[in-house]
């Protein structure tokens, strides 16, 4: 078999042209108001779950990986998409008293977004760390139904 | 009307329930198969029980983009990844079990 190579493939500098009028800033901060703030059910890589994870600090965002995709549901292309991921931090500038540990360290989570081809955010997932100074993660009062 | 089991392994198919959100769904057999294949955790359940949320920032049913359905169930954090698609038949949210990545 042949395998095709895709290295310089002009679909990479295609899909980097699409993506540069996107302001990433924006975009997340227009996601982060729309949630105000806040996200409705979480949870963490333990399966844990948590009502309500509050982000209680201003955040900036740093896109991390970008990518094109295409649904297909019984073999029938159904939509195209956009992933798009962002490395959530603390904005420090922001920042009056200091909150941020020894180590420096500010990372929040990430934050992952779905645009449609009209880049119209269509769907979200999150990874918090539910122990970050940042956040204020809510368990549910009863522990039993924790999932 | 029987209320929505909170575990996919006591989910009939075809059966209407009510969930908590006092929505009425049901299930086809493919759909409990997948539940009970990837959702171990009953994640999703809990999403559909949840109703309808605004479409940012809360698990359970949002919009459909895919063309023929009407909500599909969003779980966020670990196993949130994919969702699952409904539509409405007579009033009924049917699940007839199509899971896409997000």
């Amino acid at each position: 078999m042949n395998a095709v190579t895709l290295t310089n493939h002009k679909i990479w500098d295609e899909l980097a042209k699409i993506l540069e009028p996107i302001d990433i800033n924006h975009l997340t901060t227009q996601h982060l108001e729309s949630c105000n703030y806040k996200i409705r059910g979480y949870w963490d890589s333990n399966n844990k779950f948590y009502e309500e994870i509050a982000f209680i600090h201003p955040i900036c965002a740093e896109l991390v990986s970008r990518s094109l995709g295409t649904n297909i549901i019984n073999n029938h292309p159904t939509s195209h998409w956009i992933k798009l991921k962002f490395l959530l931090k603390a904005d420090l500038s922001a920042s009056e008293n200091n909150l941020v540990s020894d180590d420096g360290d500010d990372e929040i989570g990430e934050l992952t977004l779905i645009l449609d081809t009209n880049q119209k955010v269509i769907d979200e997932n999150w990874l918090i760390d539910v122990e970050s100074p940042f956040v204020v993660a809510k368990s549910p009062p009863d522990l039993q139904h924790s999932a | 009307m029987e209320s929505l089991p909170n575990n996919w392994a006591d989910i009939q198919p075809d059966i209407i329930y009510q969930t908590l959100a006092d929505m009425l769904v049901s299930f086809s057999k493919k759909q409990i198969r997948l539940g009970q294949r990837y959702d171990q955790n009953n994640k999703h359940l809990k999403a559909i029980q949840n109703g309808r949320v605004p479409p940012d920032g809360s698990i359970g049913l949002v919009p459909s983009e895919a063309e023929g359905y009407d909500l599909k169930s969003k779980v966020l954090g670990s196993g949130g990844d994919y969702r699952y698609y409904g539509k409405f038949i007579e009033g009924v949210l049917h699940f007839p079990g199509v899971k896409t990545s997000h």
